[in-house]
């Protein structure tokens, strides 16, 4: 054996002594380093249509309970009105008019993929996703490489993991594009653009779910994601539960993200569910927006689409309640950060019920936020307003992930970041303009100091702006934008200079 | 065996033609349905995600045109020869028009979601319709002259698609693969 001399050994030691404490170091790397993160998030649920937040019919005793445990933000805003803006406003700490990710079932810029939040903490955590909405799926498609464990949208529901694109696991995002939307499109449509090989998908996903809709527990017929699947929400969160008990198995660290489907539409609650609320609680009536003039919804519709989405919201309460128990007794509450959340909210007023299109009001853009610390007892109530793009920088202050983007977002108080009243927070909806364009066309509300401004830039409306004093009138009954000139400029300048900083990169 | 059932099948020939027939259905078809999407992609996806977009399509497009070549083929394995080979392309080209025809036909009648109880109930007589629609049609290419002979000829043109058609599926495998692997 060659001999080593005293001086190259006293050179190489300082090596090799940081070389085994690296390695040392990435093995040490356990879930008391690093608590797990796991965030639920439930689709189209709105902040205030919860009882937790004040709504006066009892939808979430379950969050109630959980939020016990929590810090609590009361006034949290999507930054998108529909899935796709909102999700990767989400998962990005950017802006839609940033990310890009802003038509219905579009994709985040090529080049901030790498810079999500599955993405960032692709170092140090064993990755697991779910996404129940096809949508949010196509997002998380997109994180260079892929994730640990990513489940097939369908899972845990009847139709079972059968779509081409689980079979394209490289190419997920695209891969849905072209057979979901294009060659077999999934919504029902009846052009598909494959001729034979759709009709015949089409026929043996049909006849199953033909087959197998009638469920006891479900009278009104089973949830569906549009049409993609049925899915019961009790072997939904079982799924969850089962999975998230996984965790416990191991020693590395976890980052798990479930984006549930329900209370998203059709509301389809259980039996158990469905006998709540016959109540006589009137909600206020409102003017018919513009835009929703021509569908002529009778109020009477929409009321009966409130009672049916609260009922819906209570079941999936129902079911959290059950998952956090289960989370609960296995100890993964005391290993692990929980957030619970969602993507935008959902609105039953002014002519309109759902969300996305271009309704920008208070129901569809508040959202709740509860997040649970490691063996968290105490709840804390946050006040001040707070945008789901503050998510990501919180994660990466939380783990010491790195991004190399600037965020839109900050650190959410009670987690390091400084509680602002005054703060500008942005929510739009741009699909009518290319991803790779200045947005000209959009709806854009912005809140700042208990005022929110909508601004309808390249509509051609006889007002341009909305605005509304949401401390003293938390409805959006009163429209100041014409009584209250001051105001509306100071927003309106704001407003306009943040979405020309935003196109500056854009123009050519 | 095998060379029993050769025996059974139409000339290398006629089954090309079928094939062309089938081809362009199904590709002409698909690439008529993404020019109505394609101004929404132009929106969101980049020029090469669209080239990836057809690149599934074109692979997708090649088996099916294989299925409905092979619907084409099942009746020379079944019927006397007389009834079905001995004019195989006109027969075969009628066939494969009228069941993607049919296909078509029978979506857009049920063109939602809730409307699925209705399209799978009514597959069976929809289907027994489009068999005997489809052999008196069969019937009637096999019997009129000029009907046959004008089948033929249009099999025949069609084939000229085939120098397309190919070339572009193998170049949206590579593409396909290659996404894929990478």
């Amino acid at each position: 054996m060659k001999k080593i001399s005293r001086r190259k050994f006293l050179k190489l030691a300082p090596l090799v002594a940081a070389g085994t404490l690296s390695a040392v170091g990435r093995q040490a790397l356990t879930q008391a380093d690093h608590p797990n993160i796991i965030i639920i998030l439930f689709d189209a649920m709105s902040a205030l249509n919860l009882s937790l937040h004040g709504y006066p019919r009892e939808t979430s005793p379950s969050l109630t309970r959980f939020a016990e445990r929590c810090t609590i933000y009361h006034s949290h805003y999507s930054a998108g009105n529909f899935t796709t803006p909102g999700t990767a406003s989400m998962l990005t700490g950017l802006l839609p008019w940033r990310h890009r990710a802003f038509h219905y079932g579009g994709l985040i810029a090529r080049d901030l993929a790498s810079n999500t939040m599955l993405s960032l903490l692709g170092e140090e955590y064993y990755r697991t996703a779910f996404c129940q909405n096809p949508w949010a799926d196509r997002l998380v498609g997109q994180v260079p490489g892929g994730i640990e464990r990513f489940l097939a949208l369908t899972s845990f529901s009847l139709r079972g993991d059968n779509l081409p694109m689980d079979h394209l696991p490289g190419d997920r995002s695209l891969a849905s594009i072209a057979s979901d939307e294009f060659l077999f499109d999934l919504s029902g449509g009846d052009r598909m653009g494959s001729g034979i090989l759709g009709y015949l998908y089409r026929t043996a996903h049909q006849r199953i779910e033909v087959d197998r809709e009638r469920d006891p527990r479900y009278p009104r017929g089973l949830p569906e994601i549009d049409g993609y699947a049925l899915y019961a929400n009790q072997e939904i969160y079982r799924g969850v539960l089962k999975e998230l008990l996984e965790l416990n198995s191991s020693a590395q660290p976890q980052f798990s993200y479930f984006h549930l489907y329900s209370p998203h539409q059709p509301y389809k609650p259980d039996r158990r569910h469905l006998q709540l609320f016959d109540d006589e609680i009137s909600f206020p009536s409102k003017p018919v927006h513009i835009f929703n003039s021509a569908r002529g919804y009778a109020e009477s519709d929409i009321q009966d689409r409130r009672l049916r989405y609260d009922q819906q919201v209570a079941h999936v309460d129902t079911e959290f309640g059950t998952l956090i128990d289960g989370l609960d007794a296995a100890g993964i509450l005391d290993t692990s950060y929980v957030i619970v959340t969602s993507d935008h909210g959902e609105m039953f007023e002014r002519g309109f019920f759902g969300h996305g299109e271009r309704m920008m009001y208070e129901p569809v853009l508040r959202i709740p936020l509860l997040i649970h610390a490691p063996g968290q007892r105490q709840r804390r109530d946050i006040y001040s307003p707070t945008s789901n793009v503050d998510l990501l920088p919180t994660l990466e202050a939380m783990t010491g992930a790195a991004s190399s983007v600037r965020f839109d977002g900050r650190i959410l108080p009670g987690f390091g970041g400084e509680e602002d009243e005054e703060r500008t927070l942005f929510s739009m909806e741009a699909s009518e303009n290319s991803a790779f364009a200045p947005v000209k066309k959009a709806v854009i509300a912005m809140h700042k100091g208990g005022y929110k401004l909508i601004a309808y830039p390249g509509y051609d409306l006889e007002r341009e702006y909305e605005m509304y004093n949401l401390v003293e009138d938390p409805q959006e009954l009163n429209d100041l934008s014409t009584r209250d000139s001051s105001t509306l400029g100071i927003l309106r300048e704001e407003l306009m200079d943040s979405l020309s900083q935003a196109n500056a990169s854009y123009h050519r | 065996m095998l060379a029993r059932l050769r025996e059974r099948l139409p000339a290398r020939g006629e089954v090309l033609g079928v094939f062309a027939a089938a081809a362009f259905v199904a590709y002409t078809w698909t690439l008529y349905i993404s020019f109505w999407r394609l101004p929404s992609w132009f929106f969101f996806l980049s020029l090469g995600e669209i080239v990836a977009l057809y690149a599934y399509a074109f692979v997708m497009n090649f088996a099916e045109s294989l299925l409905l070549l092979s619907i084409a083929l099942v009746p020379c394995l079944v019927l006397p020869q007389s009834w079905w080979r001995n004019s195989f392309v006109a027969r075969g080209v009628v066939l494969v028009v009228v069941v993607f025809a049919s296909a078509q036909m029978h979506l857009s009648k049920y063109p939602t979601l809730d409307l699925r109880e209705g399209f799978v109930g009514s597959q069976f007589s929809w289907w027994l319709h489009t068999l005997w629609i489809t052999a008196f049609l069969a019937l009637l290419a096999g019997r009129i002259g000029w009907f046959k002979i004008g089948l033929e000829k249009f099999a025949d043109q069609l084939s000229i698609f085939l120098y397309l058609y190919i070339p572009m599926t193998a170049i949206g495998l590579v593409v396909m693969i290659a996404r894929n692997i990478g």
